[in-house]
């Protein structure tokens, strides 16, 4: 697989995974981007809920309600206690995807997406164990389920 | 800015009334049926880099292609906005009003209502994206 046909491969996971992002679903939103679900890249929740729920479990939530704190509609705070230390963390922001903030997450998104792409294509592409072609395209394609497919996959089964 | 002065108050409530998907758009995601096409920006450190996204590229008249140019001419070519986030913190101070706090990030909301079209500017702050939206709309 030369590098040409491996971007637009991984272009069109990204899109998928973008276009995944839908008015009416939530975010997790941490310091400077969205953050995946556990157990896969998944990338928004039906539910603020189940966004909670996720989030909680990824960082070992030591309480048994989470502390979610309203900014205003749409728009929340979550704060998960540190299992270890006993001390709040910095919190992440919980938010409901709308259709006036839609195309800038889409965006955030895609930018994340495309700069994991050309770091994993270009250490793919310069490893001499992926030099034959199927053991290059194999890995393409299993960089693109890790990352990216399972998100697809996760959230085609919750719409 | 020198020519212009955006409102924080004159929203266009309306234009989100009636949403459909566009083939031009980027994302398969509904767009307001009034908007002509977007601009998006992000600042290098030195300058702007912009991008423009069409949406209903056919609704173009030159009339606003032209207002919007003088108008971006205006917020991203004049301090403080030209030198990025801290122009942008620095301009937004004065608008208290214009600010909604996603958390991590507040995103600051202008409008400008032209003669060819009217205009939702939107700042972001949030380092390593793009934090500057320009869309356009038929009136």
């Amino acid at each position: 697989m030369e590098y040409e046909a491996a971007l637009c491969f991984v272009n069109e996971k990204i899109q998928c995974a973008v276009d995944s992002l839908k008015s009416g679903r939530w975010i997790v939103l941490g310091e400077d981007n969205i953050i995946p679900a556990v157990g896969g890249p998944q990338f928004s929740y039906t539910t603020k809920k189940d966004a909670i729920f996720d989030f909680g479990c990824r960082c070992l939530d030591a309480r048994r309600i989470p502390k979610v704190k309203k900014l205003r509609d749409g728009v929340y705070e979550y704060y998960v206690k540190d299992c270890d230390d006993g001390h709040d963390k910095s919190p992440v922001s919980i938010i409901k995807l709308t259709n006036k903030n839609l195309g800038e997450y889409q965006d955030m998104l895609r930018l994340d997406l495309e700069t994991i792409r050309d770091e994993e294509l270009d250490s793919i592409f310069e490893n001499p164990l992926y030099a034959d072609d199927d053991a290059r395209k194999e890995a393409i394609v299993s960089f693109t389920h890790r990352e990216i497919y399972e998100c697809i996959k996760a959230n085609s089964e919750t719409v | 800015m020198e020519k212009y002065q955006l409102s924080t108050t004159r929203t266009f409530e309306d234009v989100w009334a009636d949403m459909a998907p566009s083939e031009e758009a980027l994302s398969s995601s509904p767009y307001p049926k009034k908007e002509v096409f977007y601009l998006r920006g992000d600042h290098t450190g030195y300058r702007w880099y912009v991008e423009n996204f069409p949406v209903h590229r056919d609704m173009a008249t030159p009339e606003l292609k032209h207002e919007f140019n003088e108008l971006m001419k205006d917020i991203l070519e004049t301090e403080p906005i030209k030198s990025g986030i801290p122009g942008i913190l620095e301009f937004c101070k004065d608008y208290p009003e214009s600010v909604l706090k996603d958390g991590s990030m507040n995103r600051y909301n202008f409008y400008y209502e032209g003669e060819a079209g009217n205009y939702w500017i939107q700042f972001l702050d949030m380092p390593k994206n793009y934090n500057f939206y320009a869309h356009a709309y038929v009136k």
